[in-house]
């Protein structure tokens, strides 16, 4: 297992090399530039060729990548044009916020989507079922910046429980308590999208698994019916789970851009469209290039998942 | 079948929400700032917090606490000390010397000179520092000579030197011709004073400096948590004594309406930016106070002058009879603007009323389009010699009311038979078209300067094509008016010929004039000390006499 590991790590870095020349054209091939960002509508013709040329954007394409690239392997993703700083300073700085802000929701979708999708399964075509597919239904309908702002506006607005925005009220961000209630909206909404989407698949595979001949043959040997259902069929029924969870990383990041801007969250989601917005070059590759890798090491990760799940894979 | 374990034990999902429910309930929100303490709602971040560097409009917000420059705009826009205390110019306008106050410190502790004065303005005329106001100072002595970006000029080789320090106290800057707004790009936030004991001999674009500025204004940045807020505190050896409010904070929400109920729920206490359709709402809530003021900043509906079909007279007179902005400003702006006339707004002591005015007449637009040669073709479509009036109308989609004006535009060109498509651009792409004279119609905005010569000469002087006169104007009365006001120091003689330049440009109907929009913002009822000038964000230039009514 250990040399699978290693392997599949060291298979990652000319994935990312692969990666970076993509993004590098895709990014130079958007039309507009940095100047617009740097200088707002205070440039002209002169001054916006003078900035293009002091941040060696007047280069050729390939020289401009390999300059990058060179940079990159020794660990130095470039100086962001937005905020003056070292790329991966700029990128530290806003990746917990991220983090928090995913894990957490990762947390709470599959805490309240699995035994949601369990008795949504096992009390198939009950009311309850129709109730728990709706929420399901909604929760993947609903656009993540609307959820938000309604949310804003019933809890945050209307009843006061919550903050409407940020990490941490004013002068407050040692409060722990304090920070957990702004953390609670952006949270929900994050979650919502992916808790409907691990219910539907939780009670789709429970369904399969329990019409498989294996549960019938467990019922007939006596086993008590909550064995059946958590030892046998749930177990059974957890590998496309897996799988999801793997894909999850890409869609919680897509997610995290729409949330932090709807809730003044200072992740690396907001980060990514002032990014955009500035066409701060160095930034966006370096923001791209992490998703990438975080992508990546989400499929390793469910392969090992995999591996515990079921014994049969084997590594190689 | 029975299900007797599920039934037995509760949903972990139910037990979350409930946590959840809990959560919210035993934990009271945060009541805001406490009373010593200033929260304003930005809708973006800065950039960098240098004056010299920084041209974006949420770095200027900040800067104005943060940096002080050598003299500043009062009430009414005359120009009164700050750094400097005193200054004097020569018989022939060609240099002016500032006594500056002896009893200035950096926020460092260190003393502020007239050395720093010298290398803030050489740095300003540093071609390698990316400094955007520094088309403003193109009248100083050696301009073209230390601007030049292949090969910058040595000061000690000009024969004249923009920057002469006199003594410690006593700094003397010379010009290469009379320039009568130099007093006024002087002013904060462009003119913010930067020390050179902290940035000389670094590079001013990526200086850690910018994000842990050192200035000499009245508040101190103490931490910039990037994309969440700024904090700043008062200075205590502020010259001109502390500030009444000890913290002032400002918070990024980019969103409007999570702004607007930020400001609503106690997270902050004064709401830059907010949306027109929520202005009424607060200004029936006696909780809040809401200002506004008109600043020298319009919009319009341009186009590209030097080629067809707007290089006929006829066509663009006929475009400003058939745009009616006056529904614009009711409809799309809720009367938070005026009309505008021309270039300069009522608020500068520049302006007239008495120029032509277009008002809406499509059938006075009809009738001036056949003057010029077209008619109906097959498809309703106005056309001349086989070609229709058809073009592309541009804009920044990132402008709510941009993008509601442009349809309102292209349906009232529609009705004299001309065909607009609207093409919204993202900002960047937008600019950089903009600056290449890539477009045909645009519908866009100048954010300009109290005094009237920045932003004339830049955007109407033929000499200008490269820089802001993107829509490749020319009228050689034009620039003659221009040049007359720009060297001449006699107040009068200037205002003169400011007349004569408003009353060429609106008979030449270079633009469809917009409208004035008013800068609005909405604070708690409870702060006081805050005024308004008729100048871009110069509210947050009153944040140092800000206080809360005990």
């Amino acid at each position: 297992m250990t040399g699978y590991l290693v392997r599949r790590l060291l298979g990652t870095i000319p994935m990312l090399v692969g990666v970076s020349v993509v993004l590098f054209l895709l990014i130079h091939a958007a039309p507009g530039g940095p100047e617009a960002a740097l200088l707002g509508g205070d440039i002209s013709k002169d001054t916006a060729a003078q900035i293009r040329r002091s941040l060696g954007l007047d280069q050729p394409l390939p020289v401009q990548y390999v300059t990058w690239l060179g940079s990159a392997l020794r660990g130095n993703l470039g100086i962001s044009y937005l905020q003056g700083e070292p790329v991966s300073r700029v990128i530290h700085a806003h990746l917990g916020a991220t983090v928090q802000l995913a894990a957490g929701a990762l947390t709470l979708a599959v805490l309240a989507a699995i035994p949601l999708g369990v008795v949504s399964a096992v009390r198939a075509n009950t009311w309850i079922d129709r109730a728990a597919t709706g929420v399901a239904l909604a929760g993947v309908s609903f656009p993540s910046f609307w959820l938000g702002i309604l949310l804003i506006l019933l809890f945050a607005s209307a009843l006061r429980w919550v903050p409407a925005s940020g990490m941490a009220g004013t002068g407050l961000e040692g409060d722990v308590a304090d920070r957990l209630r702004h953390a609670i909206l952006p949270t929900i909404t994050l979650a919502s999208t992916q808790m409907a989407a691990f219910l539907r698949f939780t009670r789709s595979s429970l369904l399969d698994a329990l019409q498989q001949p294996f549960v019938a043959v467990a019922r007939a040997k006596g086993l008590r019916e909550r064995r059946v259902l958590l030892r046998h069929a749930f177990r059974n029924a957890l590998m496309p789970l897996i799988t999801l969870l793997g894909l999850s990383v890409r869609f919680l990041v897509g997610g995290a851009v729409l949330t932090e801007t709807v809730f003044a969250w200072p992740g690396i989601g907001r980060l990514a469209v002032d990014a955009v917005t500035a066409r701060d070059y160095p930034l966006l590759l370096g923001l791209n290039l992490l998703v990438a890798l975080a992508v990546i090491v989400g499929n390793v990760v469910t392969d090992l998942l995999y591996s515990l799940a079921d014994p049969r894979i084997a590594w190689q | 079948m029975r299900h007797w374990a599920l039934r037995s034990r509760p949903g972990f999902g139910a037990a979350i929400v409930t946590w959840v429910v809990l959560t919210a309930f035993t934990l009271a929100p945060g009541s805001g700032a406490p009373k010593d303490s200033l929260t304003i709602g930005l809708s973006s971040d800065a950039s960098f917090i240098n004056a010299l560097i920084a041209s974006d409009g949420q770095s200027y917000k900040v800067e104005w606490s943060v940096f002080d420059c050598l003299v500043q705009y009062d009430q009414n826009l005359g120009i009164k000390p700050m750094l400097a205390e005193s200054w004097e110019s020569s018989p022939d306008g060609l240099s002016y010397t500032f006594h500056l106050r002896k009893n200035v410190v950096w926020q460092d502790g260190r003393p502020f000179t007239a050395d720093d004065v010298a290398f803030w303005m050489y740095s300003m005329l540093n071609p390698k520092v990316r400094a955007p106001s520094r088309a403003f100072f193109g009248g100083m002595a050696g301009y073209d000579e230390l601007t030049n970006p292949d090969h910058p000029a040595d000061p000690a080789s000009l024969p004249r030197k923009p920057v002469e320090v006199v003594n410690p106290s006593t700094v003397r800057l010379n010009l290469a011709y009379p320039y009568a707004a130099f007093l006024g790009v002087l002013t904060c936030p462009r003119g913010g004073i930067v020390p050179k004991h902290a940035l000389e001999g670094k590079d001013m674009n990526t200086a850690e400096f910018n994000t842990k500025p050192v200035g000499t204004g009245p508040y101190r940045v103490v931490e910039w948590r990037k994309g969440e807020s700024i904090a700043l505190t008062a200075f205590d050896r502020y010259y001109g004594g502390r500030p009444p409010t000890r913290q002032v904070i400002f918070r990024i929400i980019p969103d409007p309406v999570v702004r607007t109920q930020a400001l609503r729920t106690g997270g902050i206490d004064m709401l830059d930016d907010p949306p027109a359709d929520e202005l009424d709402k607060f200004a029936k809530d006696p909780q809040y106070t809401v200002a506004g003021v008109y600043t020298p900043t319009y919009q319009y509906f341009g186009y590209r002058l030097d080629r067809p079909p707007f290089s006929d007279l006829r066509v663009r007179r006929a475009m400003a009879h058939a745009v009616d902005f006056d529904i614009i400003v009711r409809k799309v702006l809720r009367s938070y603007a005026v009309r505008a006339t021309g270039p300069i707004p009522p608020t500068s002591w520049a302006y007239t009323p008495k120029v032509t005015r277009y008002p809406y007449n499509p059938e006075k637009a009809k009738q001036l389009l056949a003057e010029a040669g077209y008619t109906p073709g097959p498809d309703g479509i106005m056309q001349k010699d086989g070609r229709p009036l058809r073009f592309t109308l541009k804009g920044d989609t990132g402008t709510q009311s941009v993008r509601d004006s442009a349809v309102v535009i292209q349906d009232q060109l529609a009705r004299i038979g001309v065909a607009a498509e609207i093409r919204l651009l993202d900002f960047p792409t937008f600019v950089r078209q903009l600056f290449a004279s890539d477009f045909e119609a645009i519908l866009v905005g100048w954010t300009g300067h109290p005094d009237p010569d920045p932003f004339s000469y830049t955007i109407w002087h033929s000499s200008q094509w490269n820089g802001r006169n993107f829509a490749h104007y020319k009228n050689p009365d034009v620039d003659k008016a221009l040049e007359d006001a720009r060297r001449t120091m006699d107040l009068k003689k200037r205002r003169d010929a400011y007349v004569r330049f408003q009353q060429l440009l609106a008979d030449d109907a270079p633009y469809v004039w917009g409208y004035y929009p008013k800068e609005m913002y909405v604070y708690r009822k409870e702060l006081r000390g805050l005024s308004l000038l008729p100048a871009q964000a110069a509210i947050f230039q009153s944040l140092r006499t800000a206080a809360w009514q005990p």
